[in-house]
């Protein structure tokens, strides 16, 4: 895989607030790419300069293997956290203009957004004013305006906000294709189901720093406790090694917590070997990427686990 | 230069459909129409009452004397006289004076065409009357042997009927207005400096409403990432200037229909007398005159956060434009005086000082080639000083650009 963007020890202040203090990653071509991190982490900041809009104050970027600069403009799509569009506009004026701006004639810019806006169902609404929308068709407006001219290099700053489940499915769909076309996407968001459900990596920033880096599963793996999640009859807490069992929801699946010499294997021999015990299901605990969020901003770091 | 294009189409497409442009632009002709109309009818009404210009020579009244003893009059009965009256010699004048047949007398001694005096003698209260049929009488005389050229000379120009600007009524002309600087020296100035003035004002508007309004509704991040700074505002001073232009047609348009419609006759000889290189210059320098203060204005709306603010900026950054009109009087009378000189090369005043003396002189071309090459390097230096301020890292960094952050912003490469 080669790397589409490679960020290397990156920093940036503004007058007395550091933005960024030290970030590292490489996003490879085709990749869906996660950015995470808490409201202020320096996520924005960071996006900005890979748009070349900030300089960094140490470190280097390099973007299709150049610095950031004018001539990857065309090349990149942004969908801006702070949502923007000519409310004045209608619709498609609007949008044929910022095609425009990336280089596409109008007579092609209309050609592929009639396209777009009919999959986004805009495709009624385009002589209306881009202020009298709804949120989420600006925003599925938006997020038209950042792909049209197909770019290489997608760039979304909470693409699901506002979005009911059937446009995010349709906005899912796209990041799949275009991962499937072998174009990048880099999104950041604070759904982490969504995360897990897309992104290959990841990389969490917190306070201007990389805190967590990865693939989903390596990152969710590095945070499991000794635990296991079973769903099934018998006195489970009696189990050899289990020292505490926390109820799970409704469905009756409970949490094991395990001693530590204790590994889920030797609980789930124990299970299989007694005829006390039916299990209908059985895991290895992993945290969600939500919890590890949340454990790491409250100060936990990544934990080495054997094997 | 295409993405400029696009920018500039689009800020004129985009500007010209709004509700706030069309109702200006035509309201403003109807007001103006209505005032125009409402004075004109106070004028017509007035200038029925008020005393026959003094140019044309006086016919009823006591008669006038003259005595020339300079041998130059034709014959009494060569000429209409009107109110004047030849007398063979003086004594035969004083005794109609004595007797009141006349007001008073001229003596026009015998060295007149060498001296050019001509005495008075009669009422020293009112002075002399009948000046300006005299002076014609002197006039026609001189010229017996050219008479096209004494008729040239002895109808009156027309300039008293021309309108100084597109909304005032007839018989406006400047009163101290001398007849060989002719109605062109002011009327072409103060049109002149009207159309740039106005040109500026509207499109500095649209251009702060434009440049904020990115600012305002976040577009500026997107638009920034898909084009250079300063072909964004190379685009926006551009298309928006066109839209002034398009905003001032309509009105001059509509201000010369207006007095069409009102029955004033345009004087025909006006528009011909304005020779066709003071036209291709009053274009350059419009076009030049406008970037400069489209430049700067861009410039500040870089660097302001909202209209208001702006608009009081733009108010007293103007100013230098109608500097020259202030020195109107003495620009006229000298046309290439240093003052001249100077306000001509200073880009700031150069648009306007060049159309008041390009009518009335010949202008050095090299002064005219540097001057115009000043405006333009001028003009471009401020488009690139409003790019630098205009850089999305500069807006983004979420400081109010301060005299400093201004200047830092300058520096960084």
């Amino acid at each position: 895989m080669t790397d589409l963007l490679v960020i290397d020890h990156v920093a940036k202040s503004f007058a007395q607030t550091v933005a960024v203090r030290d970030v590292s990653f490489r996003v490879g071509a085709g990749e869906i790419f996660a950015l995470l991190g808490p409201n202020g982490a320096g996520k924005t900041t960071t996006i900005r300069m890979v748009l070349n809009i900030f300089t960094p104050d140490r470190g280097t970027i390099t973007l299709f293997g150049q610095p950031p600069g004018a001539q990857a403009r065309d090349r990149i799509g942004y969908l801006p956290e702070e949502r923007g569009l000519y409310r004045n506009l209608n619709l498609l004026d609007c949008l044929v203009y910022l095609a425009g701006l990336k280089g596409l004639p109008a007579g092609e810019a209309r050609r592929r957004l009639s396209g777009w806006l009919e999959r986004f169902d805009l495709a009624n609404h385009t002589s209306k004013k881009v202020g009298d929308l709804s949120r989420g068709m600006q925003q599925k407006a938006q997020f038209i305006a950042a792909l049209v001219h197909e770019p290489e290099l997608l760039i979304v700053d909470e693409p699901f906000a506002a979005l009911d489940p059937v446009n995010t499915r349709l906005i899912k769909d796209v990041f799949y294709e275009r991962a499937a076309q072998g174009r990048t996407t880099i999104m950041s968001t604070h759904q982490m189901h969504l995360v897990e459900e897309l992104a290959e990596r990841l990389v969490m920033i917190h306070q201007g720093e990389v805190v967590l880096a990865g693939t989903v599963r390596a990152v969710r793996q590095q945070f499991a406790a000794n635990a296991v999640l079973v769903e099934g009859q018998g006195q489970l807490e009696r189990l050899p090694g289990v020292v505490a069992m926390e109820p799970q929801g409704e469905n009756g699946t409970v949490l094991l917590r395990l001693a530590d010499q204790t590994t889920p294997q030797q609980v789930f021999r124990a299970l299989a070997t007694q005829s006390a015990y039916t299990v209908e299901h059985f895991a290895v605990a992993l945290p969600t990427l939500d919890e590890i969020f949340v454990r790491v901003v409250g100060g936990e770091r990544a934990v080495e686990v054997g094997a | 230069m295409q993405r400029t294009l696009r920018v500039a189409g689009h800020e004129f497409l985009r500007h010209i459909r709004r509700p706030s442009f069309l109702f200006t632009t035509l309201f403003l002709p109807l007001v103006v129409g209505l005032v125009f109309l409402l004075s004109n009818f106070t004028d017509q009404r007035s200038t029925a009452d008020a005393p026959a210009p003094e140019t044309t020579a006086p016919t009823s009244g006591t008669p006038i004397g003259y005595v020339d003893a300079s041998g130059l009059l034709p014959p009494p009965s060569a000429v209409a006289t009107g109110r004047l009256q030849a007398f063979a010699d003086e004594a035969s004048a004083q005794t109609a004076l004595q007797q009141s047949d006349i007001v008073g007398y001229y003596r026009v001694p015998a060295d007149y065409l060498t001296g050019g005096m001509v005495g008075w003698v009669g009422n020293a209260e009112t002075g002399p009357e009948g000046e300006a049929a005299m002076r014609e009488l002197l006039r026609t005389a001189l010229l017996r042997d050219n008479p096209v050229l004494a008729t040239r000379l002895t109808t009156p120009p027309t300039f008293r009927t021309v309108p100084t600007e597109p909304d005032g009524g007839p018989g406006t002309a400047t009163p101290d207005a001398q007849p060989n600087a002719g109605p062109v020296a002011f009327i072409i100035p103060y049109a002149f400096a009207l159309i740039l003035y106005v040109t500026i004002f509207s499109a500095a508007s649209f251009l702060l409403q434009s440049v904020t309004e990115e600012k305002e509704n976040r577009t500026i991040e997107i638009v920034l990432t898909s084009v250079r700074p300063l072909q964004l505002l190379a685009g926006k001073v551009l298309g928006l200037g066109l839209l002034g232009l398009v905003q001032v047609a309509i009105w001059l348009g509509s201000g010369l229909l207006l007095l069409q419609l009102s029955g004033v006759a345009l004087p025909s000889g006006t528009a011909l007398a304005i020779p066709w290189v003071v036209i291709a210059l009053a274009i350059v320098y419009y076009v030049l005159g406008y970037l400069v203060y489209g430049s700067l204005l861009a410039a500040v709306g870089a660097t302001v956060t909202n209209v208001r603010e702006g608009s009081q900026l733009v108010g007293l950054l103007i100013i230098p434009c109608i500097i020259p009109l202030f020195f109107l009087g003495a620009i006229i009378a000298q046309p290439n005086s240093l003052l001249a000189t100077v306000l001509s090369l200073v880009p700031f005043t150069a648009p306007i000082t060049m159309m008041i003396r390009v009518p009335l002189t010949p202008i050095a071309p090299w002064e005219i080639a540097v001057s115009v090459v000043l405006l333009a390097v001028t003009a471009a230096l401020l488009l690139w000083f409003a790019a630098r301020l205009f850089r999305a890292g500069v807006l983004l960094a979420g400081q109010r650009l301060s005299a400093r952050a201004v200047l830092r912003a300058l520096r960084a490469a």
